[in-house]
């Protein structure tokens, strides 16, 4: 340990990485070789952290770092390739479900006193019975847990989240929800509650403000040891909204796959996919690592993308990308035809949410041909005669159109100009062909 | 019905409150739907309950009428026809500028209108602007000079002097006619009271004329034929009843022959009458047998002016017959209708089915706007059959607007549940329709918006899309007061949508329901509609807002250079701005995005002085492909540079829709491109790259061209008594407004002032004038011109019009406050 005490300048890192932790896991788990995932503004400590943990443990650790997609969800692929069979997880974390690998998560907790919070919330919240919410973010649990257990006594009606570090899928009757990776218990109905996020405004915050964006929300920052209340996101949910109604006139529809080892993502894809053909709509399948402009741009077939990420990433600003990206959610509200719950009802971003099911989505049958003789011509097999010589498939989809309609067409046949004859060319190896001159 | 030769399709159009819906109910009484002494009053085809409110029209009407030609006359009839009954589908169009989009819809399924002129005002604005579309729809006019009791009541006209308006008004409507419809294939359209293309009379009294009933009065006296005698009621001919001759111009005892023995009558009796001379008036109702009882003999003044002048002149009587024997049937009109109707091959089956207006061709029908039912949120199609026929249960093909032969965009195939017959007020459900006839549909109003081609051959084109005289300029966002009501808000939104021809209503990108009309008294029909009917909750409405346009005002100050984001590839662009003209007749279509690249090139060339190699390689249209901006390729010699065409084209369409300045379109932008280096390989060359890049190097050249906001004007045309015309100046004045003409109406009072007004300054403009005029004075806005808003928008300012402007669209769509600068689209070498 005294070997890599300069590492740790910082007093409180092996608190910070709950080393503690780490090594018990590690002994725990039977395999030899575990990953350690480590996010980017982590990762100057990877090294370091390393040699502890093997010295410790005594068994091989790797670090991946530099994931493909984001930090926040667990990078399984990469581990299979190390063959590791654990993983550590440090940093924020998305609890993007994913299938079945042991995971501890280190969320890097802020050292904080909480007394001073617990002062601010007594000093706003006057009246005691009022129903609070307590969200926070992964790096303020311990805080938020400290907060929870002073505050509680004084407020009768405060509510705690518990996180959902491990996917166990027992009944708990108490609880009646789970959002974004943490188990919510309401007494009331979901609108009386105020709101009280611990953290600082990231994108876990947004989504619990869209998701409870018709209540009171406020923003406990422990950084700066202030509360204050937000405003509600009406402007960015008119904007999805207006995403939204795009769904409608696109024929093409490329699903993007932003996180590969999602559990349940086949099953959500291949979901979508029959949604989408139901609905006469033609899709493609995309998986690119980090979405950019540049690169969907390459699709100009495509007119709207529906991304699968974690819930942290998939809200995108669409004003530099050529076709708007929507969110399977998104997508499925749009289908269903109710694209005004985006805004009037409670925006839940979250693919594994109960609200979205594909699978049961019934099509309006006024919109599908029920007549059963939606365009004959595009059912059957049959050749049709293209030009004079050529034919092609009577079986006409929007791309194909698409890409007849394209200006050019690939190299034409300049025909004016004559063949020209056939010559010997160089023959050799590029280093030295033989027709150069001799190297001595 | 199936008697194509004895159908006639016709509309009634003319200006604001000259008197269209009160005369089709003269023409609705004859066929005995109303009862005769309340035709005139009843309005029978204002519908609406604020239509009858404000006494104008807001949607148009259609009833179907019987008619039968006495036998006689039918040899006055030059076209085809079997037998003397006509069925006359009739449609009733409202005169307000901001409605004249139903005008456009009215006209396209009719194939005859009846011009309806205000003798006292003359010809106005809107008639100018019906009988210009008519014309261009090929639509066949006659004309009715209505209000006559008015000229002879207040004006207190002389003969002569009645003589000359009636032949002023003539004239102008046939300078317009002959202006528009020079070498139509329609043959010579213009009016001539000597054929019996021109009425005369009152629709508020009922009672009308042509100079053929009164040729038939006089057949006996004169020996002549009516259609000669005709001839002699009209222009330079004068009588004299003691010569017993007839001369071509005035002399001593000589009278012209339509003062003498058409007006002379007339005034006889309005005198006699009015003045309560009642042993006169008594003579002359004997001696223009006309009958009364005993009852009716007691009557005096108007009441008995009206019922003797409806007794011997009916007017639902004229103006059938003028129906009937003037205007074409399907069979006539859409031999010449045909290639201005369908947009596919002219030679093909449906083409052909038109032209002859076969029964038996594949079913062909356009639908050119809808009718509500009285089932909430449902709708009728309404539209004409231009070939085959229409039945229940028929299954067809629904193309709407945006459909392409070969494509299943806007396409549905689906099954008619009932063809019904419009009969105003009520409908009447019928087996099936054959071509020529006006029919309303059942069950297809979900899959089309506003309107489509229904047809059963699947080659089928489709049908031209009307076009029309005004545009959306005035938009408001609405939305629920209460929020939880947006679904509602949502679906009344879709029925507004289809209820009307032209409002239009679309998501902006801050997800604000936008809803925009032509005007002012437009969008507030709309909303009231939307309001109290279709969506049927409380509305929360912004203030209304005027769209702009981003334009350039010289040549790019600098060669713009943009790269790819691999840095791979290097576009360089100008802008400069488009021709003037150029803009103005895309909108029009002269110049045609999608017409053929030669004809365009030798046009631009000859009319703007375009190098023609320039001229040749416009690559395209923007926004949406056909909008007033111009791509041009100036490159020379440039390595794969078609491949690349296609995503610069995407690029300009991008950039041409979202203005640098405020995300408004663009419009009389010319972007040339110079040169392009491209990476070898084909993947970095790819749309990724390009689209991007080209949409950013548009944005520099543009921001390097002084950038300046247009806004568009409205053309008012306002008429008043003299005392008001100071008020009407003042507000003017503090509207921006400016007066390029006015004039006194000859013979009367009023005056006409004519002038360009910014929509901007529009709103409340009515109301403010009305306050300053004592209600005197009432304007008709139509959309005009795009005009510069003086002032750099880049400089902020005050007093700079432009960049507050920018300064507000950018607020009111959630975009950042400042213009993006231009280092943001400019690379360096």
């Amino acid at each position: 340990m005294a070997d890599h005490g300069q590492y740790f300048a910082h007093t409180n890192i092996p608190n910070h990485f709950e080393l503690e932790r780490c090594c018990e896991f590690i002994q725990n788990c039977d395999c030899n070789r575990v990953a350690l995932q480590v996010p980017s503004e982590l990762l100057k400590y990877a090294v370091a952290l390393t040699n502890v943990l093997e010295a410790k443990t005594g068994k091989n650790i790797f670090i991946i770092g530099d994931s493909p997609y984001h930090s926040c969800c667990i990078d399984e692929i990469q581990a299979q390739k190390l063959n590791c069979n654990c993983i550590i997880h440090f940093g924020n974390s998305c609890f993007s479900r994913v299938t079945a690998i042991p995971t501890l998560y280190i969320f890097n907790e802020l050292q904080v006193d909480y007394l001073p919070l617990v002062e601010l919330v007594q000093n706003l919240f006057v009246t005691r019975d009022t129903p609070i919410l307590l969200i926070y973010n992964t790096n303020c649990y311990k805080l938020a847990k400290g907060m929870y257990t002073v505050l509680k006594s004084d407020y009768i009606n405060l509510e705690y989240s518990e996180l959902l570090t491990e996917h166990t899928t027992e009944a708990d009757t108490h609880v009646n929800e789970i959002c974004f990776g943490r188990k919510i218990s309401l007494k009331f109905s979901r609108e009386n509650y105020t709101v009280l996020f611990i953290g600082e405004e990231n994108r876990t915050c947004l989504n619990f403000k869209l998701a409870f964006h018709s209540n009171n929300f406020y923003l406990l920052s422990p950084n700066s040891n202030s509360i204050t209340q937000l405003g509600n996101e009406s402007k960015l949910l008119k904007k999805r909204y207006y995403l939204m109604q795009k769904v409608d006139s696109a024929a093409i529809i490329g699903i993007l796959i932003g996180n590969m080892w999602l559990a349940d993502c086949l099953h959500i894809i291949s979901d979508i996919k029959s949604a989408l053909r139901k609905k006469g709509k033609e899709y493609y399948t995309i998986s690119m690592g980090n979405i950019q402009p540049t690169k969907l741009a390459n699709f100009l077939e495509i007119d709207i993308f529906v991304l699968l990420g974690c819930p942290e990433n998939v809200i995108l600003d669409s004003s530099e990308f050529y076709k708007p990206i929507i969110t399977p959610n998104e997508l499925y509200l749009s289908l269903t035809d109710s694209h005004c719950s985006v805004i009037t009802d409670n925006y839940i971003n979250d693919v594994n949410s109960n609200i979205v099911n594909f699978s049961s989505l019934r099509i309006n049958e006024e919109i599908h041909d029920t007549d059963g003789n939606d365009f004959s011509e595009s059912q059957t097999t049959e050749l049709q005669v293209k030009y004079d010589y050529a034919v092609q498939d009577k079986r006409q989809n929007d791309a194909t159109v698409f890409l007849r309609d394209r200006t050019w067409q690939g190299l034409e046949p300049n025909a004016e100009i004559a063949p020209s004859i056939v010559q010997t060319g160089q023959t050799g190896i590029p280093i030295h062909y033989s027709s150069e001159p001799s190297l001595q | 019905m199936s008697k194509r030769t004895n159908i006639r399709n016709m509309s009634v159009i003319a200006h604001v409150d000259h008197g269209k819906s009160t005369l089709t109910d003269s023409l609705v009484s004859k066929a005995g739907i109303i009862a005769g002494e309340r035709a005139g009053d009843m309005r029978y085809t204002d519908t609406r309950k604020d239509e009858q409110e404000r006494c104008i029209t807001i949607k148009s009407t259609a009833i179907s009428l019987y008619y039968e030609l006495k036998k006689e006359d039918m040899d006055y009839v030059l076209q085809q026809s079997e037998g003397n009954g006509f069925l006359i589908n009739l449609i009733d169009s409202p005169g307000h500028v901001d409605f004249s989009s139903e005008v456009t819809a009215a006209l396209r399924v009719t194939d005859g209108a009846l011009v309806v002129v205000d003798c006292v005002s003359g010809v106005c604005v809107q008639t100018g602007t019906v009988l210009r579309q008519a014309i261009a729809e090929r639509i066949k006019p006659i004309l009715f000079m209505n209000k006559m009791d008015r000229a002879l009541l207040e004006l207190q006209l002389d003969k002569e002097d009645l003589y000359q308006k009636f032949n002023r008004i003539v004239e102008s409507v046939n300078v317009i006619i002959q202006t528009y419809g020079e070498d139509t294939p329609m043959g010579d359209i213009t009016v001539t009271p000597s054929d019996g293309t021109v009425g005369f009379g009152s629709g508020l009294h009922g009672w009308a004329f042509t100079l053929k009933q009164f040729a038939e009065i006089y057949v006996e006296k004169f020996k002549l034929e009516p259609k000669k005698l005709m001839k002699r009621l009209w222009d330079d001919q004068f009588y004299s009843s003691t010569d017993k001759k007839w001369k071509k111009e005035s002399g001593p005892g000589y009278e012209r022959g339509f003062c003498m023995l058409i007006l002379d009558p007339i005034y006889k009796l309005f005198h006699s009458i009015m003045n309560f001379k009642k042993d006169e008036s008594t003579k002359l109702i004997q001696k223009l047998k006309i009958k009364l009882n005993i009852e009716e003999q007691k009557l005096e003044g108007k009441p008995l002016l009206k019922l003797c002048m409806r007794r011997w002149l009916p007017a639902g009587e004229t103006l059938l017959q003028m129906i009937t024997i003037h205007l074409p049937s399907p069979v006539t009109a859409q031999k010449y209708r045909m290639e201005m109707l369908y947009e596919g091959p002219k030679d093909d089956i449906l083409a052909i089915g038109v032209k002859n207006c076969d029964p038996e061709a594949p079913l062909c029908m356009y639908v050119s706007k809808m009718v509500p039912t009285t089932d909430k949120g449902r709708f009728y199609a309404f539209g004409r059959v231009f070939s085959g026929t229409v039945s229940t249960g028929q299954k067809v093909r629904i193309m709407g607007p945006n459909f392409k032969p070969g494509k299943k965009e806007d396409l549905y195939n689906k099954s008619i549940q009932r063809t019904v017959l419009m009969m105003g007020r009520t409908v009447e459900a019928i087996e099936d329709v054959p071509c020529g006839n006006i029919v309303g549909l059942v069950g297809i109003d979900q899959f089309l918006v506003k309107t489509g081609t229904i047809t059963t051959f699947d080659q089928a084109h489709n049908m031209r899309v009307m076009k029309f005289s005004v545009s959306p300029v005035v938009r408001v966002a609405v939305e629920p007061k209460n929020a939880t009501d947006l679904p509602k808000l949502v679906e009344g939104i879709k029925r507004l949508a289809k209820s009307d021809p032209m409002v239009q209503c679309f998501n902006e990108e801050s997800g604000e329901h936008i809803i925009a009309g032509a005007g002012e008294l437009h969008l507030e029909i709309c909303l009231k509609d939307l309001e109290e009917d279709h969506a049927g909750i409380p509305i929360k409405k912004s203030d209304p807002v005027v769209s702009y346009r981003e334009t350039i005002s010289e040549m790019s100050s600098q060669m713009c250079l943009s790269k790819s984001a691999n840095k791979h590839n290097r576009l360089f662009c100008k802008a400069q701005p488009l021709t003037e003209g150029i803009a103005e007749d895309i909108d029009d279509g002269e110049v045609e995005p999608n017409g053929e690249a030669k004809a365009r090139a030798r046009y631009l060339a000859d009319k703007y002085e375009w190098d023609v190699s320039e001229a040749r390689k416009i690559w395209g249209f923007g926004p949406d492909g056909t909008g007033p901006n111009m791509l041009v390729d100036c490159t020379k010699g440039v390595q794969y540079l078609n491949e690349i065409k296609d995503s610069v084209v995407a690029g300009f369409q991008w950039a041409s829709k979202e203005g640098v300045l405020c995300d408004e379109n663009c419009r009389g932008i010319r972007c040339n491109i110079y040169d392009v280096s491209l990476h070898t390989d084909t993947i970095h060359r790819g749309g990724g790259q390009i689209i991007p890049t080209a949409r950013r190097v548009f944005y520099a050249s543009i921001l390097t061209a002084a950038p300046r906001i247009l806004e568009p004007v409205y053309l008012c045309e306002i008429q008043c008594p003299e005392t008001a015309v100071g008020g009407i100046y003042g507000v003017l004045n503090r509207r921006r407004g400016h007066v390029f003409e006015e004039y006194q109406q000859e013979g009367t009072p009023m005056f006409v002032i004519k002038s360009y007004l910014p929509v901007n300054e529009s709103f409340g403009f009515t109301a403010d004038l009305r306050s300053n005029t004592g209600g005197q004075a009432f304007p008709q806005c139509v959309f005009d011109h795009w005009q510069l808003l003086p002032g750099d928008p880049m400089e902020a300012g005050a007093s700079n019009k432009a960049s507050i402007v920018v300064t507000e669209t950018r607020k009111r769509k959630a975009l950042a406050e400042a213009i993006p600068p231009l280092d943001r689209f400019l690379d360096k070498l």
